[in-house]
């Protein structure tokens, strides 16, 4: 039979726990872990601010603090982490000249790829589940309100969905350049200048952020139980935030077993 | 009828249209091999189609009668590799390099006595086992890549130039444990332009130049064809149970009609010089483990006079 449709997983699993250990002690560890600290930073000063006559209560932790201000700024946080980790995924084995080994190794290249898309997928849901943990503790400490469980639970979700994108896309560039500097770049550009260049000629259906935003509102229906203006817009751009980095992690699977491996 | 451990059928590689390997139609039985052949001349392109890291542009390989181009994973399972430019993941030890490569092989039997004994074997100071790999000298790093090439039972090793970054010193050390895989019935593929540190661990030879076959054979038959009559008889390593050099010299001496000159006795080796190789073969079969190859220099002449023809 034809290997590529065979899957070892044992040897995956075995994959998936040695990149999990280099990353451990990878500096981008450090540089994610640093920068992922911002967003509880930005809470408590929000907390620490706010006025007297706000009056403190379930609602204004869950849809004011948590959701409209800490998710977004934890959004923006995450697109940056998911793009520093991921732009030497593959670019990295080619710069550091593992490649040779690493793809010799009695496992196929789509494996290699899929098991360091998974590796990533883990370490960036540790993160951010971490950061979202740490930030609901500081609403209970300072506040003494948790944040709602579906609140943070949707949260997490629309949070990790756009760092999956930012992911994906960093390492489809990762695998197509095998350079971690344009892997680095082409990201960024997309999502700091993207949406400004696709606004002025109105083609905001190919900004992601326009996708991301909308998500966010259809997820906003499901906190406030109300679903009215809910439209195909709001729907389709959920469907995009969960279906297109699956998509793209396929077509760099794909792409990296037809390319010549040399260094 | 033996199978070849290789065979590749007009094995082409293009980059732009340029042929890099040309119509390649070779067979290794040997277990020791090499491909020599200045920069450029397509040796590494072989390797790596070997390998499956690089698509041919046409033609076939088949390694253990497997087709290399729908069957690498389970090709690679048999085969290490030791890459010319070794890289590494910079923060992990020696130690997790070889039990990560050991799992990845399938070892099954004890993978940390298994990963201690080839940390011992490449001779790494035992104080860097556990150390990260970007602490390591570039010396230690293609001892730690001979090793992760080797370790896990595989039938085949590719060593592409592995003697490249080697002092003087370290080169005989490799070439010893190399030998010594070998001789534990390691087949060994080597690509290496540098002539005379192959020629003491290979049987026979490829040599390549602008992705064309110059001269392909077994590297004594060669020195037949070449006109050249000296030989030298070593015992392998570890070879205690079949008698000594000396009883070997002894054997010889004694066929004074298909001897030259007078053998020559050193400490680990003997050079005769004669016409009639197949004679002294028949003589030497007799002694398990001693080997008889062409004196040393005789492959770079042969290199040399191909390349110049």
């Amino acid at each position: 039979m034809i290997e590529r449709i065979q899957i070892n997983k044992k040897r995956l699993i075995r994959l998936i726990s040695f990149f999990l250990r280099s990353y451990r002690r990878d500096l981008r560890t450090i540089i994610s872990i640093i920068l992922s600290i911002i967003a509880p930073i930005y809470l408590i000063n929000i907390i620490v601010n706010l006025s007297d006559s706000i009056i403190i209560n379930q609602e204004f932790v869950d849809n004011y603090l948590f959701w409209g201000s800490f998710i977004t700024y934890s959004i923006i946080i995450f697109r940056f982490i998911s793009i520093i980790i991921t732009s030497d995924i593959i670019s990295g084995d080619f710069s550091h000249k593992r490649a040779m080994i690493l793809y010799t190794l009695p496992i196929s290249r789509g494996e290699i790829i899929f098991s360091k898309a998974i590796t990533m997928m883990i370490y960036l849901f540790i993160l951010q589940s971490l950061t979202l943990i740490i930030s609901s503790l500081i609403l209970w400490i300072m506040l003494g309100l948790i944040v709602s469980f579906n609140v943070f639970l949707l949260g997490l979700l629309i949070s990790y969905l756009s760092a999956l994108f930012y992911f994906s896309l960093t390492l489809l560039l990762s695998g197509t350049t095998r350079n971690t500097i344009v892997s680095a770049l082409i990201p960024l550009i997309y999502v700091y200048i993207g949406p400004q260049i696709f606004s002025i000629f109105d083609l905001n259906q190919l900004s992601y952020v326009f996708h991301e935003n909308n998500g966010r509102i259809f997820l906003q229906y499901f906190i406030y139980g109300d679903f009215t203006g809910l439209n195909i817009e709001q729907i389709s751009s959920f469907i995009i935030l969960c279906v297109l980095p699956i998509i793209i992690i396929i077509i760099t699977i794909f792409f990296f077993k037809q390319i010549d491996i040399r260094i | 009828m033996i199978n070849p451990m290789i065979k590749t059928h007009n094995l082409t590689k293009n980059y732009e249209n340029i042929p890099v390997v040309d119509n390649l139609s070779i067979e290794i039985f040997d277990s020791s091999f090499a491909f020599l052949g200045p920069n450029g001349a397509g040796k590494t392109t072989t390797l790596l189609m070997f390998l499956g890291l690089i698509k041919p542009t046409s033609g076939s390989i088949y390694i253990f009668n497997l087709d290399v181009i729908n069957h690498s994973v389970k090709i690679n399972e048999k085969i290490g590799y030791l890459p010319e430019n070794l890289g590494s993941f910079s923060n992990i030890s020696g130690r997790e390099h070889l039990t990560f490569f050991c799992n990845m092989r399938e070892y099954n039997q004890d993978i940390y006595e298994e990963v201690e004994s080839f940390l011992n074997w490449c001779g790494i100071n035992q104080r860097f086992w556990d150390k990260k790999v970007k602490t390591y000298s570039q010396g230690m790093l293609q001892r730690l890549g001979l090793a992760i090439a080797f370790i896990g039972n595989p039938r085949l090793v590719i060593l592409d130039e592995p003697l490249s970054n080697i002092d003087p010193l370290g080169r005989i050390d490799l070439i010893n444990k190399i030998k010594l895989k070998q001789n534990q019935g390691v087949n060994i593929l080597i690509s290496s332009h540098i002539i005379h540190d192959v020629e003491q661990i290979v049987g026979s030879i490829c040599i390549l130049n602008k992705g064309k076959v110059q001269l392909f054979g077994d590297v004594l038959d060669l020195a037949r064809k070449f006109d050249f009559n000296e030989f030298e008889i070593r015992i392998m390593q570890n070879a205690e149970e079949s008698g000594g050099l000396g009883d070997v010299y002894d054997a010889v001496i004694n066929e004074k009609d298909v001897l030259l000159d007078k053998p020559i006795l050193l400490d680990d080796k003997i050079i005769i010089k004669s016409n009639a190789l197949k004679e002294i073969i028949s003589i030497i079969t007799g002694f398990k483990n001693a080997n008889i190859s062409p004196i040393s220099g005789t492959l770079e002449k042969i290199y040399h006079k191909t390349m110049r023809c």
